[in-house]
């Protein structure tokens, strides 16, 4: 008999909730009531707590939003840290098994499996946040309501709570900034390529193929320049949460990984360097990834201490036995 | 090769993030990228016989034989070819040889009825968005705009008089309801949640400005020396001559009220972004009737207009509803498929209407046949 474990039956349900729910209510009636109306109206709402500033409202919304999420950012970090410390040994298995996939395949499950890590673990964490990720930059776009058209669509989003409806249209002046407009003054272009940058440069996860690594050093400048492109260009109250979700990733991400590869250069050639030792082939660690390693490789050292002596008691045992044997022959 | 191919990706991701404003959106259809651009919503107004009105596309046309089976077309501004104007959301004012008409630029112009042609040398450039119309008395163009500013201009050279603005808000808080002049007075309201009177000779106030609890883009009724008006805060107001309040209490709906209310036989008749039309006693704001009884509409935006007993208005549902004025049943309703956001304007046993499908309608009030539809499109 086919027998589910608990967990599976557990995703199953879910998932066919969620899809009775979008069948029977529509996907955009889901959307807009379950995610975007509560965060619109949020955001509303804490407009009016901080004396009418959108732009502390953002800013206190996105710190919100990212806490919430922070036990699915943390699972998504550790997994991509838990891969990264498994690079060497797998970059080992790529170079030892180059020629036989099915060997390399077998080999990476079994080095995941004994390692107690799950590479889907890196990417789920991630999917679940996106939703919630877009319905937050549409809520920021959507409050704004920089044109009269806007303003009518916000109106009918709105919950008909007093304070709600009293505090729109809301105060789009911030700092030096008008958060329904571009920012003419590049300031927020440039803190939001450069936090991007920041960000991209700690959690770069060290590649082991040469083709892959171009690629990430490419997309570490890239991406931020592209967002500092789009900031000069949409509203700055989009702009501003870029910067201040970058932030906020920049601290957790210091957290979890430490100043990641912030700091260290990254290796010229991996594959050469691939027969070396662990510390040298990587892309270097955080200072707490390094004691992790350098723990591990400790241990080793003692364990093969640990078997040399017992090896050499063994030796003894058995030169003894040798002897006695001889001893009773002779006799 | 593999530069370009990291490039192309990094720009493939950071569009895809831009893109989730195409995600299905509050009040959107599904894959409505992000908030809609400002496209305008000017309504009709009709003057000798000639309907004026500014065009989703930036335009001002003037249409003649209105009265007739087939409309017919007069002029455009600016002729076919040149570049359009900015999205028009006032409607037009009417002078005695000119209209004046305000753009989402800030800019304002003068055109003669006539032949189209601008009437001043350069259009008046007040520097913020114009949403409402202008207002015109004595030789004078008023209009509000989103710096905060209400401009006095000269109709007929299109200077500034009073100074650049007669009047700014303190916290330079948007305009965006029509002045409206009255005896020597111009009452106008703004986004700070005030109503001011000024006088329209100096500009000074003549009492301290009346506070509500949200931003107000309603343009005041002025009916038997009492403002009526509504507000963000969803309350509507009557206010006597010297700024006091008249009645006990406003009035509260569930919406924000933004369109302009009529008055008909000692009643006020207010739609809201609600979806419903209130009728108030004009002396007490007491509810006399309520339309609809249960439920609502689409969100009305546009002002309404009243063609002899019917109260006629537009919504967002994209229908034209016909209520009998005196009791608030519905004598019919006419389905144009496209959300009604500017105002109507009531004509003889008809009435004018522009959707949001870029086409002006004329509706029979007595059947609710359309007499002929004129599409700014072409």
């Amino acid at each position: 008999m086919f027998k589910l474990s608990r967990n599976t039956i557990i995703v199953i349900a879910v998932a066919v909730a969620i899809i009775v729910v979008l069948a029977v209510f529509g996907p955009v009636e889901v959307w807009n009531n379950v995610l975007l109306r509560p965060m619109m109206n949020f955001l509303v709402l804490l407009s009016y707590v901080f004396f009418g500033s959108f732009g502390v409202a953002i800013i206190v919304l996105t710190i919100i939003v990212r806490l919430l999420t922070f036990p699915l950012t943390l699972r998504q970090m550790k997994a991509t840290k838990s891969m990264s410390t498994l690079a060497p040994k797998m970059q080992e298995l790529q170079k030892k098994y180059a020629k036989d996939q099915e060997k390399l395949r077998k080999e990476v499950a079994a080095l995941y499996k004994e390692a107690g890590v799950n590479p889907i673990g890196c990417t789920w964490p991630m999917l679940v946040q996106f939703p919630i990720w877009i319905a937050l930059y549409q809520s920021v776009t959507r409050t704004l309501a920089t044109s009269p058209e806007e303003l009518i669509s916000l109106s009918q989003n709105l919950y008909s709570l007093p304070i709600i409806q009293q505090s729109v249209p809301l105060e789009a002046s911030f700092l030096w900034l008008n958060l329904g407009v571009p920012d003419t003054y590049f300031v927020l272009a440039i803190l939001c390529g450069a936090s991007m940058w920041v960000l991209q440069k700690m959690s770069t996860v060290p590649a082991a193929d040469p083709k892959q690594q171009s690629m990430t050093k490419t997309m570490v400048w890239m991406m931020p320049l592209i967002f500092a492109m789009f900031t000069l260009m949409v509203p700055s109250g989009l702009g501003l949460f870029w910067v201040v979700s970058n932030i906020i990733g920049i601290i957790m991400q210091y957290f979890v990984t430490g100043w990641g590869g912030l700091f260290s250069r990254a290796p010229a050639a991996a594959p050469a360097a691939a027969t070396e030792q662990p510390k040298q082939l990587e892309t270097p660690l955080g200072a707490e990834q390094e004691a992790q390693l350098e723990t591990e490789r400790t241990k080793q050292e003692k364990r093969s201490e640990h078997g040399k002596s017992r090896d050499k008691r063994k030796d003894r045992r058995g030169s003894r036995r040798d002897r006695s044997r001889k001893a009773r022959r002779r006799s | 090769m593999k530069t370009k191919l990291s490039i192309v990706f990094a720009l493939l991701l950071a569009g895809c993030l831009l893109l989730t404003g195409c995600f299905p959106g509050a009040g959107g259809s599904l894959f409505s990228c992000g908030g809609a651009a400002p496209a305008g919503w000017s309504g009709p107004v009709l003057g000798n016989d000639t309907l004026y009105v500014g065009t989703m596309t930036g335009q001002v046309i003037a249409l003649e034989n209105v009265g007739e089976p087939i409309v017919k077309f007069k002029w455009m501004y600016p002729p076919g070819g040149e570049t359009a104007l900015a999205s028009v959301y006032g409607n037009p004012a009417i002078g005695e040889d000119s209209i004046f008409v305000g753009t989402y630029d800030g800019k304002v112009y003068a055109f003669y009825t006539e032949n189209g042609l601008p009437q001043w040398l350069t259009s008046y450039k007040t520097g913020g968005a114009i949403v409402g119309s202008p207002a015109i008395s004595d030789g004078t163009v008023y209009i509000g705009t989103s710096q905060g500013g209400l401009h006095a201009i000269d109709a007929a050279t299109g200077t500034a008089k009073l100074g650049f603005a007669m009047f700014q808000t303190e916290g330079h808080d948007e305009i965006w309801a029509t002045p409206v002049v009255h005896d020597g007075v111009v009452y106008v309201a703004a986004f700070d949640g005030r109503l001011y009177a000024l006088d329209a000779a100096s500009g000074d106030q003549v009492w301290e400005p009346f506070q509500t609890g949200g931003a107000i883009a309603c343009t005041p009724l002025i009916h038997d020396d009492v403002i009526y008006f509504g507000s963000f805060d969803r309350k509507f107001y009557a206010l006597n001559k010297d700024g006091s309040q008249k009645w006990a209490e406003p009035f509260e709906a569930d919406g924000w009220f933004w369109a302009k209310a009529v008055a008909y036989d000692g009643t006020v008749i207010v739609a809201s972004l609600d979806g419903r039309v209130y009728a108030l006693n004009a002396d007490t704001g007491a509810l006399v009737w309520q339309y609809p009884e249960d439920g609502q509409v689409g969100s009305i935006r546009g002002d309404p207009a009243l063609v002899g007993d019917l109260f006629v208005l537009g919504s967002e549902d994209g229908k034209v509803y016909a209520l009998d004025a005196v009791t608030g049943v519905e004598k019919w309703q006419r389905d144009l498929e496209s959300p009604v956001r500017a105002s109507l304007y009531g004509g003889d046993g008809v009435v004018f209407v522009q959707a949001s499908n870029q086409k002006v309608y004329a509706i029979e009030t007595e059947d609710a046949r359309p007499r002929w539809v004129f599409s700014t499109k072409e």
